[in-house]
């Protein structure tokens, strides 16, 4: 075999269509390598260099699709198959040598990556032993077995295409494609905009997903999650190796002959049925493109589409005292959870349990309980004498993913069954609602999973117990990095206690300028666990981007006291999206982050001609509401030049107010802290009062004010 | 050695092989046929390259995909032949070794044994590519004969070769012979005439005739005639004119014919059996 190794190795490196691209190949690698690495030092953003090194991966998958191709392809141009097929074993014996010559090549750059990525850990001085290991994995299975993939199809393409080079380059082509975001596009167009087929996507993706052996694809923008890192989850093992034993077999169904040949043709057969049913079932990972099943648009479309549900006045009737969790996390999330309720003679109990778990049976200790499942909703009936129910279910979320890479459950997402029926995305707000209950529970957890698992509640070994309002579970490059501040150790912007502390210092001193009692449940927030979540959290809900639980806080950023304390207080206001914008600037203004020396802010605003123009913009807002499509078709060329007038007087009128009313209210005005004080009761009433009406009042009582 | 049992072969509907029976022992055999006599698929089956449909191969009494020693002992020459052209004939030959298992101590005499053989050991050292194509042909006999194959089968080992190098084969055949089964498979009867002991006749799958030269030469016996082209039409009973040529300005015809005739025959040749075969005049 040495002896047949050495030779091919000749061959490749006398062979001037291989040797050369190969060492152009590797140039070109290690300049951008070098390149990214100078990029780095510049924005010190370690998860932007990461998406960036590993960019070209399809095409270096391509390349050794290409070496291996055209190495082997030598042996079928020259006609040396039929000899070689008369020695015993002679063909799978340079089948052998010219694989053992390309897994030699393919190791250079494998290596030279390892060492760059050793390297980069080394430079960037985290002192994160999982990031290292995670950057070990990473060489190893991008750059390790997706060459060894490549060089697989290569080969098997030159035993069973033969000298079709247009067959093998323009499925080389399609793999590229299909590694890349042209395909999502693609795929998105022809399921929605051919067909309007939601089945036609998911197959479309499926075989997407399937042939996807790259991180990340190439023409991706989204940010990777700290805590997720590249995508790894078993599944990406097991096609990777797929894609090297499946060719493989059918290599070797071309090397024998009879039983053999009949006996490789059936292993490829079984591996590929086998590699299918498991890629079927892969659970919970973490998509972000453009299909309706991915992070940033799934859930968002689905309660779109969803009739809209009123829940103001529901009432659940009971409350959970306990709950029993028992979660195991593998490729997704199966639980089972005993909750007992304080009020067990209702005939009839809701529970919100988020759709994407598919529940298997409710139970007490003995006795199956009949359930109604709809979407988000569980319904069953009386408890049969017991106080407590038993759900068993299993799945997955598209956004809080649970695997055995990472784990991301927030307390105030309904991945357990809570009490009553609540709304899981507020397509209004475009946002997931935080769903907590209004009492606190007493629970018992363990979580059986491979990762070391991070909870709000107190505990070691994966098992926690004690009494929260949301139970918040996380694991994958997660940490606690300080006392109970938990956060992805490799992002830049990590919480600090001190912030925390401004920030509540900051809170108490707003609340006591509102002259309001400030909430209990933002009261002594430096002692409450920190949870920071992952920045992709943000992508599809403008909402959960800081939450106060009873014990703990989940929040995206913590850069400084005044944004933490901004968030905060924006997380326990209630403001309506047409008033967005001003629940916005009032923050802004009650916790000065209004960039005063900004020119536009030292304008003085006229209140009369401000109240002048709400009433003119809020005229033509209602002229402009009556006009439909029809009545503007049926209009004549006066009138649609009359329209095209107040449209463009209504677009002014828009930017004017919106910028000239918070200026006016909260900086400007000589009641400004009496302001402050109506918005925020106004905020946190849920009073259904028309903001703009409120604005409109608050004006006139100065100007009556001034007047008298 | 190598015996063929009612071996049929098709490929889809065509029948190519019909129930061939073949009994070869040491000696040097010619697979006389025209294109498409199906002269490549009975090598390849007796190869073990192609599955038959019907009947089997045996090697020393043993089917040859059981056979230990069938694969160890083959030698096979391709009709197209071919090297990595990036190697060196030597490093090539080399290469061929270490697939045939010839021990590593035994690779540098085995080589050089060979490519004696076959006149090329002056160009052990040069590429492949360099090559003509005859020398390439002479290479694939070396590959062929590496090792010490005890069954030589050569599917046109001639096709390309010079009147020299054919002259060279020729010799290369003799002196390899002893202790060999050797079949080789051409088109050109002369090559037969030249190195085989025994002729086996192929046409449309199946098998016209096996022996010695000398029996198939004497199938023309007192069938062979050669007449000037005016007294062609002379000839009695059913004909066919083989070769047509000119002695000083008088154009004749060899001419096949199962009729007697009023002048004397020829002596026949090879080719002259080998035609009254295929053109059923035996």
């Amino acid at each position: 075999m040495t002896k047949l190794y050495k030779k091919t190795m000749l061959v490749f490196w006398r062979s001037k269509n291989l040797i050369v691209p190969y060492w152009v190949m590797l140039a070109i690698f290690s300049l951008y390598t070098a390149f990214r690495f100078v990029q780095y030092m510049e924005y010190n953003n370690i998860f932007m260099t990461m998406r960036w090194l590993v960019i070209p991966c399809v095409f270096l998958i391509a390349s050794f699709i290409y070496f291996s191709y055209e190495l082997t392809i030598k042996m079928y141009e020259n006609n040396m198959v039929e000899y070689f097929k008369t020695y015993r074993q002679g063909l799978w014996q340079a089948y052998e040598a010219i694989i053992l010559c390309l897994l030699t090549w393919a190791a250079i750059p494998v290596i030279m990556f390892l060492l760059f990525m050793l390297f980069f850990y080394k430079y960037i001085n985290v002192q994160y032993y999982p990031f290292l290991v995670h950057l070990v994995k990473v060489s190893l299975l991008y750059f390790g077995l997706s060459f060894i993939a490549g060089i697989m199809l290569g080969t098997v393409m030159a035993a069973k295409l033969k000298s079709n080079r247009l067959a093998v380059y323009s499925l080389t082509v399609l793999f590229m494609l299909l590694n890349t975001t042209f395909t999502s596009s693609l795929f998105f167009h022809i399921s929605y905009m051919l067909l309007n087929s939601f089945p036609t996507e998911k197959v479309l993706f499926g075989i997407k997903d399937f042939f996807t052996l790259v991180p990340h694809q190439l023409g991706s923008n989204f940010a990777i999650d700290p805590i997720y890192g590249l995508p790894m989850e078993p599944i990406k093992w097991i096609l990777a190796v797929f894609w090297i034993i499946f060719p493989l077999t059918l290599i070797m169904s071309e090397c024998f002959d009879r039983k053999a040949k009949q006996a490789f043709t059936a292993t490829a057969c079984l591996i590929l049925v086998f590699a299918v049913a498991l890629f079927t079932f892969r659970g919970s990972t973490l998509i972000m493109d453009l299909r309706n099943d991915s992070h940033p648009y799934s859930d968002m479309l689905y309660y779109q589409d969803r009739p809209e549900v009123d829940y103001r006045g529901y009432k659940a009737g009971f409350n959970i005292n306990n709950y029993d969790m028992d979660l195991t996390v593998s490729n997704e999330l199966h639980a089972i959870v005993k909750v007992t309720v304080d009020n067990p003679d209702l005939d009839r109990y809701e529970f919100t349990l988020y759709r994407g778990y598919k529940l298997d049976r409710v139970r007490t200790e003995n006795e199956a309980i009949p359930f109604k499942r709809e979407g988000d909703y569980i319904s069953t009936g009386s408890l049969k004498g017991a106080d407590y129910l038993i759900f068993e279910y299993h799945g997955k979320s598209p956004k809080y993913y649970a695997n055995r890479q990472a784990i991301t459950l927030p307390g105030y997402f309904a991945y357990y069954p809570k009490a009553g029926r609540s709304n899981i995305y507020d397509v209004v707000r475009t946002g997931y609602v935080v769903n907590l209950s209004p009492n606190e529970s007493r629970y018992e957890v363990k979580v059986h999973s491979d990762l070391e698992v991070f909870s709000n509640l107190p505990g070691g070994n994966n098992t926690f117990s004690g009494k929260t309002n949301g139970l918040s579970v996380f694991a994958g490059m997660y940490d606690e990095i300080a006392d109970n501040i938990y956060a992805e150790p490799m992002r830049k912007d990590l919480p600090q206690k001190q912030t925390i502390r401004e920030a509540e210092q900051i809170l108490y001193d707003t609340f006591k300028r509102l002259e309001r009692p400030e909430p209990e449940e933002l009261k002594h927030l430096a002692d409450k666990k920190f949870f920071q979540v992952p920045g992709n959290f943000t992508i599809n809900s403008s909402i959960e981007e800081t939450v106060v639980m009873s014990d703990h806080i989940t929040a995206v950023y913590c850069a400084n006291g005044p944004q933490v304390a901004t968030m905060i207080m924006q997380s326990i206001i209630k403001p309506r999206s047409a008033s967005y914008r001003l629940e916005y600037d009032y923050l802004s203004y009650l916790f000065k982050q209004k960039d005063m020396s900004d020119p536009v802010l030292k304008k003085t605003v006229d209140s009369e001609q401000l109240l002048q123009e709400i009433d003119e913009w809020q005229s033509l807002n209602e002229k402009h509401s009556k006009i439909n499509k029809k009545t503007l078709e049926n209009m004549n060329e006066q009138e649609k030049d009359a329209y095209d007038i107040d449209a463009r007087r209504m677009c002014d009128l828009d930017s004017s107010v919106r910028n000239k009313a918070p200026l006016y209210l909260f900086y400007q005005s000589p009641c400004k802290e009496e302001n402050f004080r109506v918005f925020y009761d106004y905020y946190t009433s849920g009073s259904t009062q028309d903001i703009w009406e409120l604005v409109k009042s608050i004006i006139r009582e100065e100007m009556k004010d001034d007047q008298s | 050695m190598i015996k063929v049992n009612n071996l049929s072969k098709s490929f889809q509907r065509k029948k190519v092989l019909h129930s061939i029976n073949l009994e070869l022992d040491i000696g040097v055999y010619g697979l006389l046929g025209a294109n498409g006599a199906g002269k490549t698929t009975l090598l390849r089956c007796m190869a073990g390259l192609f599955e038959s449909q019907q009947g089997e191969v045996l090697y020393n009494d043993e089917p040859i995909h059981k056979s230990k020693s069938f694969y160890n002992d083959l030698g096979y020459l391709p009709q197209a032949f071919g090297m990595f052209q990036e190697l060196t004939l030597y490093e090539m030959t080399d290469y061929i070794c270490s697939l045939r298992n010839i021990a590593s101590n035994q690779c540098s005499s085995a080589i050089a044994r060979a490519l004696e053989s076959v006149n090329l050991e002056d160009k052990a050292r040069d590429r492949v590519k360099t090559l003509s194509g005859g020398m390439l042909r002479r290479a694939g006999i070396a590959q062929a004969i590496l090792g010490d194959s005890k069954v030589i089968l050569l599917d046109e080992p001639t096709a390309g070769l010079d009147p020299s190098e054919r002259v060279r084969f020729k010799n290369t055949i003799s002196c390899l012979k002893q202790d060999k089964m050797i079949l080789i498979s051409t088109h050109i009867v002369e090559d037969v005439d030249a190195c085989c002991d025994n002729v086996i006749v192929i046409d449309e799958g199946q098998i016209l005739f096996n022996g010695s030269c000398v029996k198939l030469k004497n199938i023309a016996l007192n069938k062979v005639y050669q007449v000037k082209e005016a007294d062609l039409a002379g000839i009695a009973g059913e004909k066919f004119s083989l070769k047509v040529n000119d002695k000083g300005g008088v154009v004749y015809h060899r001419v096949l014919t199962q009729d007697k005739q009023a002048f004397p025959s020829e002596e026949p040749s090879l080719e002259d059996g080998y035609m009254c075969l295929v053109r059923r005049l035996a």
